[in-house]
């Protein structure tokens, strides 16, 4: 954080006060126009600070919200308690991004989505009611408008070089910023500018582009063509010509026949992209312009800053020892743009999972014709995003959990009926994201998994003693080892039980955790949890002995220092240690990987939350936090997969990244 | 000879952020944080060459100040800049009418938001 | 193991003197800082930093069940690309006593290698090379680093 980021934090917090004031008194007085006008103008403020601050999520937050308060403001809605509670809860939770160390976290795509997500539900309600009730749609300037393509032309009316410092020459920059645009400018013989011509495709208004010549227009003439309702930009045709239309003095005849002729396919095209894909893409291709971009390209931009984001850290270590305020100025403000690149860059691999969807409907579709079964597949949360890779790598997989689904979970139409189930089955995908993580829970209503049958076919196999006594979730994971099959007969759809373990495989090779729930009688359901990002992670590091580790901060819940002898008392290397009052179960690095030096006086005890149970990890020091690419140790030590990673620290040295699930599996076996 | 600016925000640190940023690009400020603070402040203070407020504050807002400074003959020529996070081409109008030089959308691109002050304060 | 150039590195484990393909070496490199990975088997030593690149350093005398090495100035990293599958090879660091030169073997000097006596290993020796008694054994590294097998041994360890 800059210091101008510390300074905005410091009057946010303020003004989170007055608005929580303001907002107390405007339930009390929901019809009162004085805090109305308080809270409108404060969560104005807190927008305006926000977004100059680099705090967008928050500026959105407060943008939607305020556009409900404007609703208020203008008669076309009426305060009440779910408003105000929904404004309070989320700026609470503004309120305890601001407050934490490093305030930048609000930054996190996760930090404020669910609150954005409440206000945009809340707007779109108020918005239908708005215009159920014949008022005019005054909602309409937070919805954007469709996508299309401009052709504009400026002609300014005063002298003006291109390289000139005249508002005019910004405000078409600013202009091309709008969506995907190419500018061409011709000039006079004196070198001055004779026109612009400007092809933009972009989801802003008509009028809200003439806005921007409002206060030029005594210099310049604008006249504005719109093309088509279209992104022409996505069309090869369309690009070779405009790539050649400075060469034919700008003509804007032959222009408009190829508008016309594109304008039949392109309409032919929309269709297609909509077609079988749900409400949530629509919005999006509406929203936003797309380019194609090769994926080399990306990878080859993600590694470079990964490459930068370890020079980040190395100059950060620079600049604390050289201690001289100019290049930590530079420094921090290189560090605001890197993390704020790397957000970006990260975002730029993730498409939404929308595409296995649709895949999966056809699959079930299909499946359920050949078994005979009837058979339902919903979605929700198919506008989730993953990495491009991740969804490729995982689709296999899925595709072979669904099939078991059909063909192993959902029982035949008459046998549904026979139990008082409805003669379809249901199998549904559900996707959402969870701090670093993306879930996915495949699950149906079939007849679950017979766990006497598994056991039984286990213990034939060899897999288990008899005599075993094994809990309802190992039983269940059994259907991960490899040739288990509990289908009675071999069906061309499952197989033989080669590819559950492949499935346990391939998410373990993607960092990612798989569980299986099941109820007899009631359906199974297999919950697949994966990394958001494959390489970068923030993390805590610490040093236990002279090796460096990173612990991931995603999973931290707190830190606290206690004696070390407390750790060693009665010297079991896994125990419960008493930290703030609570019984933790504690996993300490140095007793278990680094006995053989001297312990030091005390120990810091980092909690972290392992699949919903609290325990705690021992290590000598904690010396920061930190960002860092992971980078993998490769096959020769696949097995210590306790380690997630290593990372190269800013003075080239090494840290281990940990795994803190499987650190404690090792402490469990 | 050093020009001065006028900066009105009713936010501290958008007021301090934008008085440093001119300050160094050479200009002298003067922040004030709502319009009836900066109109009293520019009848006193002779030599401010440019006001650049926000929109929205408390008690008196952005249009209002434009429309005290314009209706004085004494101050009338200096030049008035929004930046603001508004951006209502109705609103832009309105405000154009009553004698608005330039209006500069927050989050603001550097070279855009100086080349509006140069240029208003070299051409009004 | 066909080896066009007929290029050859020699390196040293204790008293014996070694030789490997030289396509097989990326480069050679003195050894720096080594970060242990905990729960691996004695020969793997850790993780290097090779100029950003993360490689598992390896002691190539435990590997073979000799002593471990003990580092010098005169221990070197050998850095090896090793072939494990059709489009796949694993980078790793080994470490020798002494990496010597490079120098040109011609097949018609490499002898059959005899059954060694004296050297408690299982290295794979394919043959020799004897200059008037000074023996350079050529050693089949890929069979020593084979991935499978420092994978298992791993295995064994768990």
């Amino acid at each position: 954080m800059d210091s101008n980021q510390k300074r905005f934090v410091e009057d946010a917090l303020d003004l989170l006060n007055e608005l929580d004031e303001g907002l107390l008194q405007l339930e009390a007085n929901p019809h009162a126009s004085a805090p109305l006008e308080q809270v409108f103008r404060t969560m104005h403020t807190i927008k305006g600070g926000a977004n100059m601050f680099g705090f967008e999520h928050i500026g959105m937050l407060a943008h939607h919200l305020e556009s409900l308060y404007d609703f208020i403001r203008q008669g076309k809605a009426q305060v009440n308690d779910e408003l105000i509670s929904i404004t309070l809860k989320s700026f609470d939770r503004v309120r305890d991004l601001l407050k934490e160390k490093d305030a930048t976290n609000a930054n996190n795509s996760a930090a404020l989505s669910e609150y954005i997500q409440l206000a945009i539900d809340l707007l779109n309600r108020n918005e239908g009611e708005a215009s159920r009730n014949g008022t005019s749609n005054t909602a309409s300037k937070i919805k954007k408008d469709e996508l299309a393509t401009f052709f504009i032309r400026v002609t300014p009316t005063i002298n003006i070089t291109a390289d000139g410092q005249h508002p005019l020459v910004f405000i078409i920059q600013d202009l091309e910023a709008l969506g995907t645009a190419k500018t061409f400018f011709y000039k006079n013989g004196n070198d001055k500018i004779a026109h612009w011509d400007i092809f933009i495709s972009t989801t802003t208004a008509q009028t809200e582009i003439e806005s921007y010549f409002i206060f030029v227009e005594n210099e310049c003439q604008v006249s504005y063509t719109k093309l088509l309702a279209f992104d022409l930009f996505g069309l090869e045709e369309f690009k070779q010509f405009i790539e050649q239309f400075n060469e034919i003095p700008a003509k804007i005849e032959p222009l408009k026949a190829l508008v016309e002729k594109l304008a039949v396919s392109c309409i032919q095209k929309n269709e297609d992209d909509l077609d079988g894909s749900s409400r949530t893409n629509k919005k999006k291709s509406i929203n936003d312009t797309y380019i194609k971009v090769s994926k080399r390209k990306i990878d080859d931009l993600l590694n470079w800053i990964s490459e930068l984001i370890i020079l980040q850290s190395q100059l950060m270590n620079v600049s604390t020892e050289v201690n001289a305020a100019e290049l930590t100025d530079v420094t921090e403000q290189m560090e605001m743009v890197t993390n704020r690149l790397r957000d970006t860059s990260l975002e730029i691999g993730l498409v939404p999972i929308e595409t296995l969807v649709t895949k999966f409907k056809r699959l079930v579709r299909d499946l359920s014709k050949t078994l005979n079964k009837k058979v339902n597949f919903i979605s929700e949360g198919a506008d989730t995003e993953m990495d491009k890779d991740v969804i490729e790598l995982m689709a296999e997989p899925m595709i072979h959990i669904i099939r078991n689904c059909i063909d192993h979970g959902i029982e035949k139409p008459e046998d549904r009926k026979a139990l008082g189930k409805s003669e379809h089955g249901t199998v549904k995908l559900t996707a959402f994201n969870t701090s670093s993580f993306v879930n996915i829970v495949i699950s149906d209503d079939g007849k679950g998994i017979h766990k006497e049958n598994v056991l039984k076919k286990a213990i034939e196999k060899g897999l288990v003693a008899p005599d075993a006594q094994l809990t309802e979730e190992e039983i269940l994971n059994l259907i991960f080892h490899p040739g288990l099959s509990t289908a009675s007969q071999i069906s061309d759809v499952s197989g033989r039980g080669v590819g559950m373990d492949v499935v346990q495989q391939k998410i373990k090779d993607l960092r990612g955790y798989v569980s299986i729930k099941s109820i007899p009688g009631n359906g199974t359901s297999i919950h697949i949890k994966l990394p958001l990002s494959r390489s970068i992670i923030e993390g805590l590091l610490v040093k236990v002995d002279e090796t460096r580790y990173v612990v991931p901060l995603n999973m931290v819940d707190r830190i606290d220092r206690i004696a070390y002898e407390n750790l060693d008392r009665g010297n079991r290397v896994n125990k419960t240690v008493i930290v703030n009052e609570e019984t933790l179960s504690v996993f300490s690095l140095r007793q278990k990987f680094h006995n053989d030096t001297v312990a030091p006086k005390t120990t810091d005890i980092i909690s972290v939350t392992v699949n919903g149970i609290k325990k705690g990890i021992a290590v000598d020091r904690i010396e920061g936090k930190m960002q860092t690419v992971m980078k993998p140790l490769g096959e020769a030590y696949q097995l210590q997969d306790f380690i997630a990673g290593s990372s190269i620290l800013g003075d080239g040295s090494l840290a281990l990244v940990l795994d803190p699930s499987r650190l404690f599996l090792l402490s469990d076996n | 000879m050093k020009k001065t600016i006028l900066v009105v925000d009713d936010f501290a640190s958008i007021r301090n952020f934008v008085c440093e940023t001119l300050q160094r690009k050479g200009y002298d400020t003067v922040g004030a944080a709502n319009g009836n603070e900066a109109y009293q402040l520019l009848s006193d203070t002779p030599g401010v060459d440019l006001v650049l407020t926000d929109y929205n504050m408390p008690d008196c807002t952005g249009f209002e100040l434009l429309k005290k400074i314009k209706a004085n003959p004494s101050v009338a020529k200096v030049p008035v800049i929004f930046l603001t996070t508004e951006g209502s081409p109705e609103k832009m109008r309105t405000a154009k009418e009553a004698g608005l030089t330039a209006w500069v959308k927050k989050p603001y691109r550097a070279e855009t938001f100086f080349a509006q002050i140069d240029n208003a304060i070299t051409n009004g | 193991m066909k080896n066009e150039s007929n290029a050859y590195l020699t390196f040293a484990l204790g008293e014996e003197r070694f030789a490997i393909p030289v396509d097989l070496v990326q480069e050679v490199v003195e050894p720096g800082q080594v970060t242990k990975v905990p729960n691996a088997p004695d020969y793997m030593l850790g993780i290097i930093n090779l100029r950003g690149r993360v490689l598992p350093l390896l002691d190539t005398r435990l590997k073979l069940g000799l002593p471990a090495t003990e580092r010098t100035q005169r221990s070197r990293i050998m850095v090896l690309d090793i072939q494990t599958g059709d489009d796949k090879s694993l980078q790793i660091g080994a470490m020798v006593d002494i990496a010597r030169e490079v120098v040109e073997i011609n097949d018609n000097e490499i002898q059959d290698a005899p059954e060694f006596e004296n050297l408690k290993t299982a290295a794979p020796i394919t043959g020799i090379v004897n200059n008037h008694g000074d023996i350079t054994m050529i050693m089949d590294i890929t069979k020593v680093f084979a991935v499978n097998e420092v994978v298992q041994l791993n295995t064994s360890l768990n």
